[in-house]
């Protein structure tokens, strides 16, 4: 009886509290739908239909025609290529530089901040830079020509994704790096003293203190990072333009390239594609966030 | 409440990712579910009619054009005044040098997704817009069906063969109020007295090599290029255009540059500039790739050279551009002015009774526009009466052509006649993808940097890339 109190009082605690709250989450959420969720949903219709006006539902046609795109599929192994190898990279190396900025060094808050800095820099301003540096004619290849070393096409060679791989990594290098060491400085002392006390090697308290106290941040980090790479386009679109050399031919290429030609039924198949592979990705790692959490409770 | 947030994040920014490329696509909110598909259940082969204009319902019709333009201006004026019951709305927009380009993009875009939304304009001038996608996509009416079911227009009046030269898909998608001559204009007396034999009517951009490292042997000057002008890359391009399906299979989406035909190409012609038959420079040449805006542009140009000073003058003569291998014999034009008809339009009848207005002889004929009228009576009318004067003034503001007066003949109408009248080879307004490449890629091929291998491997990739979207 008491009980039952209880639960319809907060019960109905709840249901006043979810009024606020929605009240209060009412203006971004509108802004949300009528940007993201609304023209997304419109965009999956479309993906289903052979015209954007009085369109007829043609099934998994638009999707046929992509997958005999050969252009698309090179785009799809691209992005999964960029994505498989540097946000693993990326994460090996701003944990790395973490935990080297986690000890006491003299010029700590300098660097901190030098890591940080390319996040606020405007995008037009860095893509100049790199173009300078990687161009044909550019300082790179002539700081190789005074070596007397063969100059490369950077960008119009099998190397254009490795100077991609190094703009990415150098753009999002430190706001990683700024998250794994509040992960680092959040783990309690105690921990590695008792360790010590028991013996443990340098190696066992990283694996057994530092990674396992670091996951709930590592699973944000990474996923941060996958999205992220995604948008290295806009960085790859302004220096190399709507069709790059095939190495870093992106999915969002394809379909900016898709828009402009009008061509709205691939589009919106690719962009659904994308985002289910995104969404798959991100509930299993969801999944297993909440599997380990269990664990840890 | 920690996984909440992240979760929320993570969709969050995975759209925003996303959205770059598909929230722009979809402005449009009700267009889904309102079908108004009067196009899209038409049966094939009946043609589409539009009608007579309402001459009492009060009908706006909506011309949207880039830049703004006293022609249109003039047309809406007049046509209000014989149609009160219509109202022209002219829209164009509103841009300095600094903002053009800028300005421009937008203007692409906003048409483009009006135009997939089924709202947009009626009219629509097409000079600057991606028109061939309009057409695979049917946003515009097929103007063939049109004067086709029309009594009122008479094919005839018009320069039918350029409206067959922009045929595409079986129809005409665009109207253009008048188009300009593409030719080369050529030194007439050397060319007669070298006696090398030349067939503009049929030559290709190889025979024309040919014929021009004939020439050159014949050159007074040491150094005399035959063809001026034209950056070698540009030269490749339309080599590679001449033959384009050795080196392009769209069907089967397979570019083939990286194969000994390209490699030759290449060298060809490099050693055409190497050794200064074509030049980049318009100096002392005997051909140089000229646009022809009107009869008095013509005359000037074909005569001017007869005024040069210092001894140099000499006749010139306008000559055909070479063309592809197999090719009936043609000169090539640009239409000016293109208007399309938005097929998703409510007021066709009106649209397409004011497009015939503005290619009638009362707008056309006396007409300040540049190029040639596409009505042909307009520019024979026009052609006439620069013959009844005589002469032609020189446009040189400054040196020795100054104030200069040109003499006008029948002979020399004539001549533009059959340029006029076998224009059948359209010349994009905008080059394509795969021109835009071949220029840029082998600028590196022609000044040294690069090896022809070097070069044709990147086309390879990038081409084949474009080819198989």
């Amino acid at each position: 009886m008491i009980a039952r109190a209880c639960f319809g009082k907060a019960g109905r605690l709840l249901r006043k509290d979810g009024a606020a709250a929605s009240l209060f989450l009412a203006p971004s959420l509108t802004g949300f739908a009528v940007f993201y969720i609304i023209p997304f949903a419109m965009g999956f219709v479309y993906s289903f239909q052979d015209s954007t006006i009085g369109g007829s539902f043609v099934g998994l046609h638009n999707y046929e025609a992509l997958q005999a795109s050969a252009s698309f599929r090179k785009a799809a192994v691209n992005s999964l290529m960029f994505t498989g190898v540097c946000v693993p990279l990326l994460i090996v190396l701003s944990l790395w530089l973490a935990h080297v900025l986690n000890q006491k060094l003299f010029i700590r808050n300098w660097l901190q901040s030098a890591f940080v800095l390319p996040l606020a820099v405007p995008v037009a301003s860095v893509v100049m830079i790199w173009q300078i540096l990687f161009d044909w004619n550019g300082i790179l290849n002539e700081w190789l020509n005074s070596f007397h070393v063969e100059r490369m096409d950077w960008m119009k060679s099998d190397w254009s994704i490795g100077v991609l791989a190094v703009v990415y990594i150098w753009k999002n290098i430190g706001y990683n790096m700024v998250l794994f060491l509040a992960g680092l400085q959040s783990i309690p002392k105690d921990y590695y003293e008792t360790a010590d006390i028991e013996g443990a090697g340098k190696f066992h308290k990283w694996i057994h203190i530092t990674l396992v106290y670091l996951t709930p941040t590592m699973f944000f980090v990474v996923l941060m990072s996958i999205i992220n790479s995604f948008k290295v386009f806009r960085e790859t679109y302004l220096i190399a333009g709507d069709y790059p050399h095939d190495r870093i031919y992106m999915l969002q290429h394809f379909m900016n390239n898709m828009f402009l030609s009008l061509d709205i039924q691939k589009l919106t198949a690719a962009a659904v594609l994308m985002v289910a592979c995104i969404l798959l990705f991100v509930s299993v790692m969801l999944v297993i966030e909440r599997r380990f959490r269990s664990f840890m409770d | 409440m920690r996984k909440a947030f992240i979760l929320l994040f993570t969709f969050l920014y995975m759209i925003t990712a996303a959205a770059c490329s598909t929230g722009a696509g979809n402005g449009n909110g009700n267009a889904a579910q309102s079908p108004q598909g009067d196009q899209t259940t038409k049966p094939p082969g009946q043609g589409e009619t539009v009608g007579a204009p309402s001459t009492t319902e009060k009908k706006t019709v909506v011309f949207s054009t880039f830049f703004p333009d006293d022609f249109f201006k003039e047309a809406k004026q007049k046509y209000e005044a014989l149609h009160p019951n219509i109202t022209i709305e002219l829209q164009s927009i509103e841009s300095d040098d600094a903002n053009l380009e800028a300005a421009l993009e937008k203007f692409v875009k906003t048409t483009n997704t009006a135009l997939l939304s089924g709202k947009g304009p009626d009219l629509i001038e097409m000079d600057q817009l991606p028109s061939g996608d309009y057409v695979a996509k049917q946003l515009l009416v097929n103007m063939s069906e049109l004067i086709e079911n029309d009594p009122s227009f008479k094919k005839e009046q018009y320069f039918t063969n350029v409206l067959d030269g922009i045929t595409e898909n079986g129809g005409i998608y665009g109207m253009p109020m008048s188009f300009f001559l593409f030719g080369l204009f050529g030194n007439k007396d050397l060319l007669e007295k070298s006696g090398v034999n030349v067939d503009d009517k049929t030559w290709t951009w190889s025979q024309f090599a040919d014929t021009a490292r004939e020439l050159a042997m014949h050159t007074e000057e040491a150094n005399q290029a035959v063809l001026g002008g034209s950056m070698p890359e540009y030269t490749l391009t339309q080599f590679v255009n001449d033959q384009y399906a050795n080196f392009v299979d769209e069907k089967n989406g397979k570019a083939k540059f990286e194969t000994a035909a390209f490699a030759d190409l290449l060298a060809q012609v490099k050693s055409l500039y190497d050794d200064k038959v074509v030049s980049g420079d318009i100096r002392s040449i005997i051909f140089r790739l000229a646009q022809v805006n009107s009869p008095a542009d013509y005359i000037r140009e074909i005569r001017q050279s007869e005024f040069m000073p210092n001894n140099r003058d000499f006749k010139s003569k306008l000559y055909v551009k070479p063309h592809s291998d197999g090719l009936k014999p043609g000169s090539f034009f640009r239409t000016y002015k293109t208007i399309g008809l938005n097929a998703k339009s409510t007021v066709k009848a009106e649209a397409w009774d004011f497009v015939k207005f503005m290619i009638s002889e009362e707008m056309q004929s006396g007409s300040k526009s540049t190029g040639f009228p596409i009505h042909k009576a307009s520019y024979e009318k026009s052609a006439q009466e620069l013959l009844k004067i005589g002469k032609v003034e020189s446009d040189q503001p400054i040196g020795p052509m100054k104030g200069q007066m040109f003499e006008i003949t029948q002979r020399d109408i004539d001549d533009l006649d059959w340029f006029l009248n076998h224009a059948i080879y359209p010349v994009q307004f905008k080059p394509s993808k795969i021109d835009e490449i071949l220029t840029e890629e082998t600028k590196a091929y022609f000044s040294g940097q690069k090896s022809a291998e070097a070069v044709a491997e990147i086309i390879q990739n990038r081409v084949t890339t474009v080819l198989n979207e």
